[in-house]
């Protein structure tokens, strides 16, 4: 069965999200994350110094198969780093800022650089920047960094970096894509087949599992995603599902699906939609979400090259989700 | 951004809307966003050429992002692969090496993709940097010269030149003009000296012409001087683009054998230095394009007539313009050698142009098209009908409409 491509079901009103490409030299815009603080929209846009060059349907693969991440050849980071973009009513942006790392930042240890797949959020009136880092050592360890940030006047800063330890035995090579809980300060949902949700601490930087759920058979494991926001005073998120392929020869490949789940304020999950693309990319993400004056907003990357952001009616979207 | 592209997409998602939005983006510099979509409508698309098209369309995304030549390379070698009888790919993976100053990879391409280009393909929708029926034959000219095809390279410029030379666009249109200007012709190719054992087979035997040990000039210009002149001794002259003091000099026989005087230009500094140190007449150190020549030749104060012009400037162009600047209703010139380079002068026009402009002037058309060779026609030579023997002018006149060697317009051979 075919999945649902979810832009062809309902109902939306869609933008796409751009940085001059005098800032970017036009390489990849990707993952944004989106969020209401004190009634402004802002999304924060992931730029990569790469483009994900992706051949579907494998007729015109390239050295490394249909998946390729093209950085420059003289360079072999993929380097991150972060626009904080302010949008009007209509979305259309209104004002792009640099998000400025460079009083915190250290040389990195590893190939992959800079803060990848932010989501933004505000906690104790605090603003959050929030997605995985793997420059900080030579084994290109991940784990998640909780970067508070300041936007004042033309500048955005980060000005403090929490790296957010696994729990338990913090033994793991790779944590990210946790989704933080807007109404529950420093807290995450760091899977969700079975659910997990675990609780930091800035001050004695722990990280302690506080839920786990059971695993939910015929379902393939849930990642994060967007932030987890409150819906009708039930939890919801857009997660992500993947298919690591290998063609004939062994080349990889991959399919990213999108769900969006409702939880009870227990974490019991009591809708699942369908499995969806946005726009029928093999290879899409959604790092944000929200709920704002009857309308359903997501922000999402395309291939790793483009940024949108799209608004539902929200009865629509909870009636897709009802099937 | 049109963002109704991007609602056709949404709305359609064929190879056509693809195309369109790639577009789009690709308009905004949004590269990457650009690649994603045309990589779609070439995976969708059933039209053979759009699908080319968009392969053309990702590498030249990559090559405006810079620094991806590899990846580059691999697009491009895979829309031959897809078309191989099309000359887009071959002329952009060319163009590529020789960007990366690999000349012999840029030659291959260039060859193979004219030696098996199907002319009857239909043109593309969009402008992929190609620039038309000369851009294999530039790549391969430019080349060759790196591979050491010297000769072929010259051939090539010159089947530009003749086949193309209006089409040209105006960066290769500058870039053929420079490159031939600077190559010239074979040294051997170029030069046609004089020595003493070839007089009695001058057509002329001017006066003092069995005294010659040997000429300076590229080919002849000075033993023309002195046929129409009669090897006339202690004439005046002015000397457009001096260049060498002996070397290929009209000049250097005339002052050092025949007592002429005069003046010469030349711009370059070595030259210039070189020239000082070896001549007694003098050169002016200046831009000869930056000249009021009324003003200029007032202040030598040799009178209204001089017995020689050189024009000798590159290119073409340069050569015409400062033509128009020599005040001839002041000054007269009983022979003018005029050099229009028409084997090289991409625009072929400035031949004609010169012709009109000096038979305006009163002058006369002695010997046309002359060349160092049997093809490379590059200077006209002219007379002033009342400076000059009427019976010499009538004996020595040839306007074939072909070119001329110069030595077998001069030597019996």
């Amino acid at each position: 069965m075919q999945d649902d491509i979810i832009l062809e079901k309902l109902k939306f009103e869609i933008e796409p999200l751009l940085v001059d490409s005098k800032l970017t030299g036009g390489t990849g815009l990707l993952n944004p994350s989106l969020f209401f603080s004190n009634g402004k929209l802002m999304v924060n846009v992931r730029h990569v110094n790469y483009n994900l060059y992706h051949s579907e349907n494998e007729k015109v693969s390239l050295f490394y198969g249909p998946l390729n991440y093209l950085h420059p050849e003289d360079d072999i980071t993929l380097t991150t780093n972060n626009f904080l973009l302010e949008l009007d009513e209509n979305y259309k942006t209104v004002s792009c800022k640099y998000v400025e790392t460079s009083k915190l930042d250290v040389r990195p240890l590893w190939e992959f650089i800079g803060l990848e797949d932010g989501r933004l959020f505000n906690w104790d009136d605090k603003m959050y920047l929030c997605g995985v880092r793997r420059d900080t050592t030579p084994n290109g360890q991940g784990r998640m960094e909780l970067s508070e940030i300041t936007i004042s006047g033309d500048k955005v800063e980060e000005i403090s970096r929490f790296r957010i330890p696994a729990p338990l035995k913090d033994d793991s090579y790779c944590e990210k894509n946790w989704m933080p809980i807007l109404d529950l300060p420093y807290h995450f949902v760091k899977w969700c087949n079975p659910i997990e949700v675990v609780k930091v601490d800035p001050i004695t930087k722990t990280c302690e599992q506080i839920h786990h759920g059971e695993f939910t058979p015929g379902f393939k494991d849930w990642r994060g995603g967007s932030q987890v926001f409150t819906w009708k005073d039930n939890y919801c998120a857009v997660v992500h599902e993947v298919d690591l392929l290998k063609t004939e020869i062994g080349n990889k490949d991959a399919i990213y699906r999108h769900r969006i789940i409702v939880w009870d304020k227990d974490w019991n999950r009591i809708k699942t939609s369908k499995p969806f693309s946005f726009m029928d990319g093999k290879i899409e993400f959604c790092c944000g979400g929200a709920v704002h004056n009857g309308k359903f907003i997501l922000t999402f990357g395309f291939q790793d090259n483009a940024s949108y952001i799209v608004a539902f009616d929200e009865n629509d979207m909870e009636d897709y989700i009802n099937g | 951004m049109d963002k109704q592209k991007l609602l056709d997409y949404i709305k359609y998602r064929d190879d056509e809307s693809c195309f369109a939005l790639a577009q789009e983006y690709h308009k905004e510099e949004q590269y990457a966003a650009a690649i994603s979509f045309y990589m779609k409508c070439c995976e969708k698309t059933e039209d053979k050429n759009l699908a080319y098209e968009c392969m053309l369309k990702v590498s030249l995304c990559f090559m405006r992002q810079g620094r991806r030549e590899f990846s580059t390379k691999c697009l491009l070698q895979q829309a031959i692969w897809h078309s191989p009888t099309r000359p887009e790919a071959y002329f952009l993976l060319s163009r590529l090496m020789e960007w990366q100053r690999q000349w012999f990879e840029s030659y291959n391409y260039a060859t193979i993709g004219i030696a098996i280009w199907d002319k009857s393909v239909a043109p593309l929708r969009t402008w992929v940097e190609y620039p038309g029926a000369y851009g294999l034959l530039f790549q391969k000219a430019i080349s060759s010269w790196w591979c050491g095809k010297t000769d072929e390279c010259r051939k090539l410029f010159q089947e530009i030149i003749i086949n193309h030379g209006n089409d040209l666009d105006e960066a290769h249109g500058r870039a053929v003009q420079y490159s031939v200007t600077r190559i010239g012709l074979r040294k051997e190719d170029a030069f046609n000296p004089y020595d003493k054992s070839k007089q009695p087979a001058l057509k002329f035997k001017f006066t003092g012409s069995e005294n010659i040990e040997q000429n300076y000039s590229q080919c002849y210009q000075d033993m023309f001087i002195l046929t129409m002149l009669n090897g006339k001794r202690n004439g005046k002259y002015f000397e457009v683009g001096a260049a060498d003091p002996y070397y290929g000099s009209n000049t250097a026989l005339l002052e050092k054998e025949f007592g002429w005087t005069g003046h010469s230009l030349e711009i370059l500094d070595h030259e210039v230095a070189k020239f000082r140190e070896h001549r007694s007449n003098p050169v002016h150190h200046v831009d000869a394009t930056k000249i009021n020549y009324r003003t200029f030749l007032r202040s030598l104060n040799m009178g209204n007539d001089f017995d020689y012009l050189q024009l000798d400037c590159e290119p073409p162009s340069t050569t015409f313009e400062i033509l128009l600047g020599i005040p001839f209703d002041e000054f007269r010139f009983a022979v003018i050698t005029f050099e229009h380079d028409y084997y090289t002068d991409i625009t072929r026009s400035y031949r004609d142009k010169s012709r009109k402009y000096l038979l305006s002037q009163g002058y006369e058309l002695v010997a046309a098209d002359i060349a160092p060779n049997n093809w490379a026609s590059f200077e006209d030579w002219w007379v002033h009908p009342d400076l000059v023997d009427r019976e010499t002018i009538d004996r020595m006149k040839s306007v074939t409409g072909q070119p001329q060697h110069c030595e077998k317009y001069l030597i019996n051979v």
